[in-house]
């Protein structure tokens, strides 16, 4: 039998032509394919619900039985690791609130409608990094939106259906978003470099007064403590009232006396505990893109021209989505930390691998950001 | 009646509706070694044990075609893949008439293997994100077992699409 043939040749030559043109009409945005594909996805959708209703309690029992230790340990893991957290989140929800209130006050509000979806169905092949979502066009999403969970930057809606949605996530390699890092400024004498603790007599006292510092050990992504990059205002009032006879000092434990303040004998000297104001000192220093690199690889971020004017970029430094007309996101959305920072070789700049705020493999919930970037909006 | 529903195209199109639905629920998150099983692929290969190549190539074509409107991927990108997939696995017939089951297997296997490279390869034409296969020595190797072992069962649901009946050798005398 012969292996090449007219006829085979001919059914390679018009696989390959067909294929061609669909991919040709479809890329060039045909409406008719963009109906065909809602249609079909509306046929499909019974035969995928009946698919779930058989394939779920199997996959659930296999899952429970196979699974079990592993969720018992993560569980336990998972238990610590609320635990260290809870106090790092105090922290940032005193930051947040200083921040909305800056907000406020400048006339801006980073407050967006989101809309809660559940993921009903991960990526189908092995090479995308999507998930499906169940609300659509009937829920007021459209494409471009993005999505976020309660750890950060998801991914950005692709494909929109009445009644769901498909997402494509940060990971993938056809993700890129404009994105800023975000850190504490270590460059001494340059805009908000860490102040020092000043008393009201304006001397640096250059040490913890006793009972007035921080005594909790919170700290920022990078592992340094919060107490190191705020500005710390200490105010004393003193009042002296004239004594007669005897001489008393009263004064409340842990409290230090200032440097040069003279006490006169026969006064009554009452000092008033003092307050503490901690105004966090982040800066951008740098922004660039934020690629997906497919599964198993982080996100990068390219294009970053490290500038030693604002100190080098560390592990740990927080990676934020920059906003503007331009961007995929709303701007300040957390995407997550540098991880790893590559140097690499002439005008290229550094690479900075992120790890994500959000925990990709496993979600659940999702919400859609009800904003619709203008780069994303048709003609 | 019964001629038009003979039609390959009648027989395929709810079968791959049935089996596209699996792949989305069932298969989702069974992912052995971290691979995502492709159940459509399987029996685009097992298509082309059955109908030889240019029915393989049909075959896998039309489920591919279809896969790409089901998960919104740009149509034909599966379609050209699954699409060779049948093709090359159908070359068995061409390699041997009465093909062994050991032969079936392996270019069934090497069918499967093909259509899921020539995944990234299409994508690499067709997107922004540029080569996407560096897992594919994981893959690769998990998708041709799949199919393999897949294809005891769906051969002879890719004869019955195609409406192919079974070859059966008679006597010259009968």
């Amino acid at each position: 039998m012969a292996v090449y043939t007219v006829n085979r040749r001919r059914a390679i030559i018009l696989l390959i032509l067909s294929s061609v043109l669909l991919l040709t009409l479809d890329l060039r945005g045909n409406p008719l394919i963009d109906r065909t594909r809602s249609a079909f996805a509306n046929v499909l959708s019974p035969f995928e619900t009946a698919g779930r209703v058989i394939a779920n309690p199997i996959r659930d029992v296999w899952h429970g039985a196979t699974d079990y230790d592993d969720l018992a340990k993560e569980n336990e893991r998972l238990r610590d690791q609320i635990a260290q957290q809870r106090g790092a989140e105090l922290t940032a929800r005193a930051v947040i609130g200083d921040y909305q209130e800056l907000l406020a006050q400048d006339g801006l509000t980073s407050n967006y409608l989101t809309v809660t979806a559940r993921v009903v169905g991960g990526a189908p092949g092995n090479f995308e990094q999507t998930v499906e979502i169940d609300r659509g066009a009937q829920d007021g999403l459209q494409v471009g939106m993005a999505v976020i969970n309660q750890g950060g930057l998801v991914g950005k809606v692709t494909k929109v259906y009445d009644d769901r949605s498909v997402v494509r996530l940060v990971t993938d390699t056809d993700y890129t978003i404009e994105c800023k890092v975000a850190a504490v400024n270590r460059a001494p004498g340059v805009g908000g470099a860490p102040a020092e603790e000043t008393s009201t007599d304006g001397a640096a006292t250059g040490g913890t007064v006793p009972g007035d510092s921080t005594t909790t050990e919170a700290t920022t992504p990078s592992g340094e403590k919060v107490s190191d990059l705020s500005t710390t205002t200490t105010t004393s009032t003193t009042t002296t009232t004239p004594g007669d006879a005897t001489s008393t000092q009263t004064t409340i434990p842990g409290q230090t006396t200032i440097p040069g303040q003279t006490t006169v004998p026969g006064q009554t000297t009452t000092t008033v505990a003092p307050t503490t104001t901690t105004v966090p000192m982040l800066v951008t220093r740098e922004t660039g893109g934020c690629t997906g690199r497919g599964a198993g690889k982080l996100p990068a971020m390219e294009y970053v021209t490290e500038n030693p004017v604002f100190g080098p970029i560390a592990v740990g430094d927080v990676i934020t989505t920059t906003g503007g007309s331009t961007s995929l996101a709303p701007p300040d959305l957390i995407i997550g930390e540098v991880i790893n920072k590559v140097s690499r070789a002439g005008t290229a700049g550094p690479l900075l691998e992120i790890k994500l705020g959000a925990n990709l493999d496993q979600l659940y919930f999702v919400q859609v950001v009800l904003y619709r970037p203008t780069s994303e909006v048709p003609g | 009646m019964e001629a038009l529903l003979r039609r390959p195209i009648l027989r395929t199109v709810p079968v791959g509706l049935m089996l596209i639905a699996l792949q989305r629920s069932a298969f989702e998150n069974v992912h052995p070694f971290g691979v995502v099983l492709q159940i459509v692929l399987a029996l685009c290969a097992a298509g082309g044990i059955a109908g030889g190549p240019e029915r393989g190539a049909w075959l896998g074509f039309v489920l591919g075609v279809m896969f790409d409107l089901g998960n919104g991927f740009p149509l034909g990108q599966h379609g050209l893949a699954y699409g060779l997939a049948g093709f090359v696995a159908g070359c068995v017939n061409v390699v041997a008439v009465d093909p062994h089951w050991w032969l079936q297997l392996i270019f069934v296997s090497v069918g499967g293997a093909v259509g899921e490279f020539s995944v990234p390869v299409v994508q690499t034409f067709v997107t922004d994100g540029g080569w996407q296969g560096q897992r594919l020595y994981r893959i690769l190797p998990v998708i041709a077992v799949t199919c393999a072992l897949a294809s005891f069962a769906f051969t002879p649901l890719g004869r019955w699409c195609l409406a192919i009946r079974k070859k059966t050798w008679k006597p010259r005398n009968e």
